[in-house]
């Protein structure tokens, strides 16, 4: 398909197979230059055959150097994508320059046209070519760097005087994002570092960084994570001390033709909310790279947590307006930055790049939010304690149901080696915030329903034909941990909803309103949540409630808003929840009991089938149920019993976790009704199932 | 030396320059074979489309020149091999030239 006149299409998957091909080629017409050559020798029959051979060779690997360079063009126009690229349209220009000097000359070329003498600062058409030959050039790495590289910071900071303080405010708007393109392609082919951004000023300083210059560019471009880390520093003033962050100049060797007050009015139509040149623009501005670098975000969200959390805070109603900090990272102005940063740290994207990073994130974010108790941070905070709730949730709820008590440094293992009640504490202050309330239910019935469908199929077929019968169904744990789920969820929402109540009690008249909306948003989740279906759980509840609507219903609420019903509602979920402490050292302990008495009380096989057809019998012996397979995660002691969990290593726990919840282990324990306290409907003491009364006494199933 | 149309004379010598045109001939056949595959191979992958634009357009036009070239100058080479093998006898004099020529070259470690 041929494509448009003046424009290149490039697929970097298959530019590089032809590149490949042309290498294979250049070998084979190398190898057969050399090879014929010698029987033109032998022969001496007269002929250019080796000679064009030659030039065959000379040929491909004059192209092959040609090609590399298209397809670093390719993928420089998409550096964020990894594996295959999709076709990467390019403006026909890159193919002014057939190599990279040629190019890097090209750009060096157009930093010393800007860099020569203009005393009357008159030339307009300078900087309206210089963002016409940039724009063509945006996606050329090589072109890029000899530009920057000849320009360097100071002269960098100078020209965007110029450029944001363009009268015209679309002349401004489009340097702006030319240059934030190229400039965050240059930071990722060049390290910035503290030396390039302490020149990063108008005044000729080694020592002091203009970041307001760089607010209005980092929305343009995906810039190095090592620069953006470094520029967090500063914000954040943990840096090594070596710059300072003197925002905007202005005067001598700054903007002088209009100052800095004159490049601050300029360019800044559309920009709604103020000053797109301030600290706090900047600040906002980088928050929000930082979120989008799923590299990043985690590690540095971890480093700075107790900061963004404390800044939120410090904004509440609870601190008296006059004793809330204003400016630098605490700034009122950066919270909605803040809060996407904690949500983006916490998120799916953060997960995938750097699952190590993104989990200690998340672990300490709740160890933080735990360790605080119920604290005052924006709703948008909560809203984004929501997500990370979200992306998290068979972590969170792995704590609940697990069998073992948490391991803290066991960072990888299923719940971040948390506890249940760190866990709710984060929740609690997520569903405070109301907007996440439903998403977070639809979580809880998701996560139970999931629990429940695994133990159906581990134990197919357990209970047919022939099968003996067991004092407990081999899915009675699996269905108590799904309770688990739903009634820790439940017991997160009323507590968070007494809390609420108590609030509106003890608030003034206008906190009264919050409270009053909060109630009925998490009285509404209450009645929607349906355990037995997450399709209606989402159908009942608001679904897509935002931190927005939120608001909306605080402010168009009548200073009578009864809560009566909504209380009434809540107070039924509270007698509804059954929490039951301590289940799980009761069930090791009972699992432990029917181990040591497996002489005298055999336990019985259970047969189970397996997916792909056959079956799969388990006796409970951890070794020949195949849960103990060698030394490292042998997890039993003197007497073949289980021995002490917290001496166990990472392995052993497996082991045992696996053990304790296999089904002959559970089928066969004849406690476990007791244990568990709210037994699974089909499991009730003294009842056992027809085909269970009908098997003969002591007959095992075959298999 | 027992083959059809051996000489029987004691003076009789293989020719050893026609032995040698023989195997550049067979060098000749087998690279161009390979060459063509590895051409076909690049135009194959060309044709895919994930390269398009008036640059490429160039670089296919040189392509398809550079292959035309070295498909040719090796046939060119394999026919003048033909050419010379239809005028060589098997067999020469003990005292030619040619029962003294050194004989194939020997392969070259290349393909």
């Amino acid at each position: 398909m041929p494509a448009p006149a003046n424009r290149v299409v490039v697929d970097p998957h298959s530019l590089r197979r032809l590149i490949t091909a042309m290498a294979d080629l250049r070998e084979t017409a190398q190898a057969q230059a050399r090879l014929l050559s010698a029987h033109v020798d032998a022969t001496r029959i007269a002929g250019d055959t080796p000679a064009r051979l030659r030039a065959a060779h000379a040929w491909a690997d004059q192209d092959i150097t040609m090609l590399r360079r298209r397809l670093a063009l390719a993928e420089a126009a998409d550096p964020g994508t990894t594996g295959p690229l999709p076709p990467a349209a390019l403006r026909g220009v890159p193919d002014l320059y057939d190599t990279a000097e040629q190019a890097r000359a090209a750009g060096r070329s157009l930093a010393d046209r800007l860099l020569r003498p203009d005393p009357d600062r008159r030339d307009r058409s300078r900087l309206a070519d210089l963002a016409a030959a940039l724009s063509g050039r945006a996606a050329d790495p090589d072109f890029v760097t000899g530009f920057y590289d000849r320009l360097g910071p100071s002269a960098l900071a100078g020209l965007l005087h110029q450029v944001l303080g363009a009268r015209e405010p679309g002349a401004a708007r489009h340097g702006e994002e030319i240059i934030g393109r190229t400039l965050a392609s240059y930071s990722r082919l060049r390290r910035l570092d503290a030396s390039w951004l302490g020149r990063f000023n108008s005044r000729r300083r080694d020592d002091q960084v203009e970041t307001s210059l760089l607010g209005p560019l980092l929305r343009h471009g995906r810039f190095a994570s090592a620069l953006l880390a470094r520029l967090g520093e500063l914000l954040f003033g943990t840096g090594d001390g070596s710059l300072r962050d003197v925002g905007l100049q202005a005067g001598p060797g700054g903007p002088a033709a209009r100052g800095a007050a004159g490049i601050r009015g300029a360019g800044g139509a559309g920009d709604a909310g103020g000053d797109r040149l301030s600290r706090e623009a900047f600040g906002s501005a980088l928050l929000r790279a930082i979120a989008a670098d799923p590299e990043l975000a985690p590690t540095f969200s971890t480093r700075h947590l107790p900061q963004l959390l404390h800044a939120s805070r410090a904004q509440s109603a609870d601190v008296p307006a006059g004793l809330r900090p204003a400016g630098g990272w605490r700034a009122p102005e950066l919270e909605t930055a803040r809060t996407e940063l904690v949500a983006a740290a916490g998120g799916a994207e953060a997960r995938l790049a750097r699952p190590g990073a993104a989990r200690q994130f998340v672990a300490q974010l709740v160890d933080v939010v735990a360790g605080a108790g119920p604290s005052e941070v924006s709703p948008r905070m909560r809203a984004a304690y929501g997500e990370v709730l979200h992306a998290w949730r068979d972590d969170l709820y792995a704590a609940v149901v697990s069998p073992l008590p948490p391991d803290p440094a066991a960072l990888d293992a299923p719940g971040l080696g948390r506890e249940p009640r760190q866990w709710a504490a984060l929740l609690r202050e997520s569903l405070r915030g109301g907007a996440s309330a439903p998403l977070l239910a639809a979580d809880a019935v998701a996560v139970g329903a999931g629990i429940d469908q695994r133990a159906w199929e581990q134990t197919r077929g357990y209970n047919g034909p022939g099968a003996a019968h067991y004092p407990a169904s081999p899915r009675a744990l699996a269905y108590h941990q799904a309770n688990e789920v739903t009634t820790f969820f439940g017991t997160a929402l009323s507590e968070t909803a007494e809390r609420v109540l108590r609030e509106h009690a003890t608030r003034q008249e206008e906190h009264r309103l919050r409270t009053a909306v909060m109630i009925d948003i998490l009285a509404e989740v209450a009645k929607s949540i349906d355990f037995t279906s997450v399709v209606r759980t989402l159908t009942n509840a608001a679904r897509g409630l935002t931190v927005e609507i939120v608001e909306d219903r605080v402010r168009r609420a009548t200073a009578h808003l009864p809560t009566a019903g909504s209380q009434a509602v809540l107070a039924d979920l509270r007698a509804g929840l059954r929490a039951i402490p301590g289940w799980q050292s009761r069930y090791r302990a009972s699992v432990a009991d029917m181990w040591r008495h497996r002489d005298g009380d055999p336990l019985r096989p259970v047969v189970v089938q397996l997916p792909g057809g056959g079956t799969r019998h388990y006796t409970g012996d951890p070794r020949a149920d195949g849960f103990v397979t060698g030394p490292a995660n042998d997890f039993t002691g003197p007497g073949g019993e289980p021995m002490d969990v917290a001496r166990m290593n990472r392995e052993q726990r497996t082991a045992y976790a696996a053990w304790l919840a296999s089904p002959a282990i559970v089928a066969n324990n004849d406690r476990l009704p007791a244990v568990l306290t709210a037994p699974p409907a089909d499991v009730v003491p003294g009842w056992a199932p027809g085909w269970a009364r009908s098997a003969p006494a002591g007959k095992v199933p075959p298999g | 030396m027992t083959g059809p149309g051996a000489p029987t004379g004691e003076a009789a010598r293989p020719n050893r320059h026609r032995e040698a045109v023989e195997a550049a001939l067979a060098a000749a056949t087998d690279g161009r074979v390979r060459l063509a595959d590895a051409f076909h191979r690049l135009f194959a992958v060309a044709d895919e489309g994930g390269w398009q634009g008036r640059a490429a357009s160039d670089w296919r036009r040189q392509a398809e020149q550079a292959r035309t070239a070295t498909l040719g100058t090796v046939d060119a080479f394999a026919d003048a091999c033909r050419r010379s093998l239809a005028g060589q006898p098997e067999w020469v004099p003990a005292d030619d030239p040619r029962a003294r020529h050194p004989g194939p070259a020997l392969p070259a470690g290349g393909r």
